[in-house]
C-alpha cells in the first residue's frame, strides 16, 4: 500500500508566501491572474478618471475645485498614482512576456492562414495594448508635465488653494482638432482592448456561468463603449463648441 | 463504390520526409473523389495513386475511422478537422466541397506537436501531461460497488460533458498561441467533478499545468478557437473549472 500513485505529487509546501507568489506568477496560468487582477485595478482608476472628468459639463467652478481639491489630498493622489505604476508594468509586461511564449509556441506558420473564428479584437490585444499606453505617456506629457501646450495652462486660486485652472486646460486643448480627435481614436481603440478584457478577466479567474457569461460578454461591450462614450464626449462637446470658455 | 457526384480536387499538402528534414506544401490532382468518400477515404484514393507512380504515400495518422480516436488529424483550409461543427476529418465528407476546389491540407503547427513525417505529428507531450495527473489513485482491494457513491446528476453530466475529450489536439492546432488549455482542462474539470477525482483536483490541476508548461504550448488568451474547432464540442467553461481549481490550490496548497 506504500507505493501510492500520488507520493509523486507535491504533499506539502512550505515555500514562504511572498516565493510562493512570485511562482505562481511565472506559471502560464498565474501570469494571466496577475493581468486580470492588474486590469481590474485599472478599470477602477478608468472609471474615476471619467467620472472625474464629466465634471467639466458642470462648468469651470466645479471642475477646477474638484480638481483643486484632489490635489490638496496628496495622500488619495499618490495612492493611487502608486497602484497604477505597479499595475501598469506588471500587466505590460505579462502581457509581453506569455505573448513572446506564444510566439515560440508556433515555430512554423501556417500556409494557409488560420480561419478558426475568434473576436478580431481579442487576437490585437497586444497591439491594442500598447498603442493605448503609447496614448497614455502622450496624455501624460500633455495634461500631467504639460511638455506642450503650457501656453494653456494658467496658475488660479480656488477655494483658497493654489492650483491650475484645469477647465481651461482642456478646453484649449481640444480646440485643436487633430489632437481631439488623438483622443477620440485612443478611446476607441481602448473600448475594443476592454471588451475582450473583461470577458477575459472572468474567465481567467474561473467565473464562469452558463445563464450569465453570455451576459458579461455583452455587458463588456456596453460597459467599453460606455465609458470610451463618456470620455469621447468631451474632446467632441469642446470640439462642436458646447462646451466652450466662459 | 456507390452512386453519387464524382470530382475533382486541387490539393497542396504539406509534405516532410522526416522530423529534421525540410518540408513544403505540394501540389496534387485528386481525380475520381466520390461525394460519399470521408476525407482520409479521398486521401486514400490519392495515395492508391502515388503508389502507382512510385512517389511516397502521404502520411496521415488514422485509426478509428469513426470520430472517437483522436488520431487524425490535419487542418483543412485553415481549420482542424476541416470545420464542420462536431466533426473529425475521418468522419468530414467530400460532398462539403465543391469540384474543383483547392484544398490545402497542413499537420497541426506547435512546437509541442513536432512532425514525424507529412501530416504526422508527435503528439506524445499529450500523454506526459497525462502521467502527470490526469488520473485518480485508488486503492486495491475488494472493488466497491458502483452504486454505492452517489453522485449528483449535475455533476455526472459536467464531468460526462469534459470526458468527451478524445486528446486530438485540435485545440492546440487551431490556437493562436498554440496553447492545449482546452485539453489540459477537459481532463481537470472531467476528474474533479466525480467525487473519486475531487480528492487530487487541486494537486492534478500543479502537475498538468507546470507539465503543459515544460511541453512549450502557448499561454490561454480567451480567443475560443479551440472551442469553435473541438470536434466534441467542449465548452471554454472547463477552462474557467481550470483555472478555479489551480488558482485555489496555489494559494492553499
Ligand atoms: C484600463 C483597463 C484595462 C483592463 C481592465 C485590461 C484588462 C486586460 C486583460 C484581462 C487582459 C488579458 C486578456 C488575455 O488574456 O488575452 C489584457 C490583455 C492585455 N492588455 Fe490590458 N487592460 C487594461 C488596459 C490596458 C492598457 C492601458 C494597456 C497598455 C499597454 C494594456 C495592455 C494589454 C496587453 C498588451 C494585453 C495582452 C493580451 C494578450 O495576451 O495578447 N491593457 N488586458
Ligand atoms: S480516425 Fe479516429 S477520430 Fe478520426
Amino acid at each position: 500500500m506504500s507505493s501510492n500513485a500520488s507520493d509523486a505529487r507535491p504533499v506539502q509546501d512550505t515555500t514562504p508566501l511572498l516565493m510562493q507568489t512570485w511562482q505562481l506568477m511565472n506559471t502560464s496560468i498565474g501570469a494571466k491572474v496577475v493581468m486580470a487582477v492588474t486590469g481590474v485595478g485599472i478599470w477602477f482608476w478608468f472609471l474615476t478618471h471619467m467620472a472625474g472628468n464629466l465634471m467639466i459639463y458642470a462648468g469651470p467652478e466645479v471642475m477646477n475645485s474638484y480638481a483643486a481639491k484632489l490635489h490638496a489630498t496628496p495622500a488619495l493622489l499618490w495612492v493611487a498614482r502608486i497602484a497604477l505604476l505597479i499595475a501598469f508594468p506588471l500587466h505590460i509586461g505579462s502581457a509581453i512576456r506569455t505573448n513572446l511564449h506564444a510566439k515560440a509556441a508556433r515555430p512554423v506558420a501556417y500556409a494557409y492562414e488560420n480561419r478558426s473564428q475568434a473576436n478580431p479584437g481579442s487576437k490585437t490585444m497586444l497591439i491594442s495594448g500598447l498603442l493605448v499606453a503609447t496614448f497614455i505617456l502622450y496624455h501624460l506629457a500633455h495634461f500631467t508635465w504639460h511638455w506642450f501646450g503650457a501656453d494653456n495652462v494658467r496658475t488660479i486660486t480656488i477655494d483658497g488653494l493654489q492650483g491650475i485652472d484645469t477647465y481651461r486646460m482642456v478646453v484649449l486643448g481640444f480646440q485643436q482638432p487633430v489632437i481631439a480627435l488623438i483622443y477620440i481614436a485612443a478611446q476607441i481603440l481602448l473600448a475594443q482592448h476592454l471588451v475582450h478584457g473583461l470577458y477575459s478577466m472572468c474567465q481567467h479567474v474561473g467565473l464562469w456561468g452558463a445563464s450569465w457569461t453570455p451576459a458579461v460578454k455583452r455587458a463588456a461591450y456596453v460597459l467599453a463603449y460606455g465609458v470610451a462614450a463618456g470620455f469621447i464626449s468631451i474632446p467632441l462637446s469642446v470640439m462642436f463648441g458646447l462646451v466652450k470658455l466662459p | 463504390m456507390t452512386t453519387g457526384k464524382t470530382m475533382t480536387l486541387k490539393l497542396h499538402v504539406w509534405r516532410q520526409a522526416g522530423p529534421n528534414a525540410p518540408g513544403k506544401m505540394t501540389d496534387y490532382v485528386a481525380n475520381n473523389v466520390n461525394e460519399h468518400m470521408s476525407f482520409l477515404e479521398m486521401l486514400d484514393v490519392v495515395n492508391e495513386e502515388l503508389t502507382k507512380t512510385g512517389e511516397e504515400p502521404i502520411a496521415f495518422d488514422h485509426d478509428c475511422r469513426e470520430g472517437i480516436c483522436g488520431a487524425c488529424s490535419m487542418v483543412i483550409n485553415g481549420i482542424p478537422h476541416g470545420g464542420h461543427k462536431g466533426v473529425t476529418a475521418c468522419q468530414l465528407h467530400m460532398r462539403h466541397f465543391q469540384d474543383g476546389q483547392d484544398i490545402y491540407i497542413e499537420p497541426w503547427r506547435a512546437k509541442a506537436f513536432p512532425v514525424i513525417r507529412d501530416l504526422v505529428t508527435n503528439r506524445s507531450a499529450f500523454d506526459r501531461i497525462i502521467a502527470s495527473g490526469g488520473y485518480v489513485s485508488v486503492n486495491t482491494g475488494g472493488a466497491p460497488d458502483a452504486n454505492a457513491l452517489p453522485i449528483p446528476k449535475k455533476d455526472a453530466d459536467q464531468a460526462f460533458d469534459a470526458a468527451a475529450c478524445i486528446g486530438c489536439g485540435a485545440c492546440v492546432a487551431a490556437c493562436k498561441n498554440a496553447s492545449a488549455m482546452l485539453f489540459v482542462a477537459a481532463k481537470v474539470s472531467h476528474l474533479s467533478h466525480t467525487p473519486q477525482g475531487k480528492v487530487e483536483a487541486g494537486d492534478r490541476a500543479r502537475t498538468m499545468i507546470a507539465q503543459m508548461d515544460a511541453e512549450g504550448f502557448g499561454t490561454c488568451s480567451n480567443y475560443s478557437q479551440c472551442e469553435a474547432v473541438c470536434p466534441k464540442e467542449i465548452s471554454v467553461k472547463v477552462i474557467a473549472d481550470l483555472n478555479r481549481e489551480y488558482i485555489k490550490s496555489s494559494l492553499l496548497k
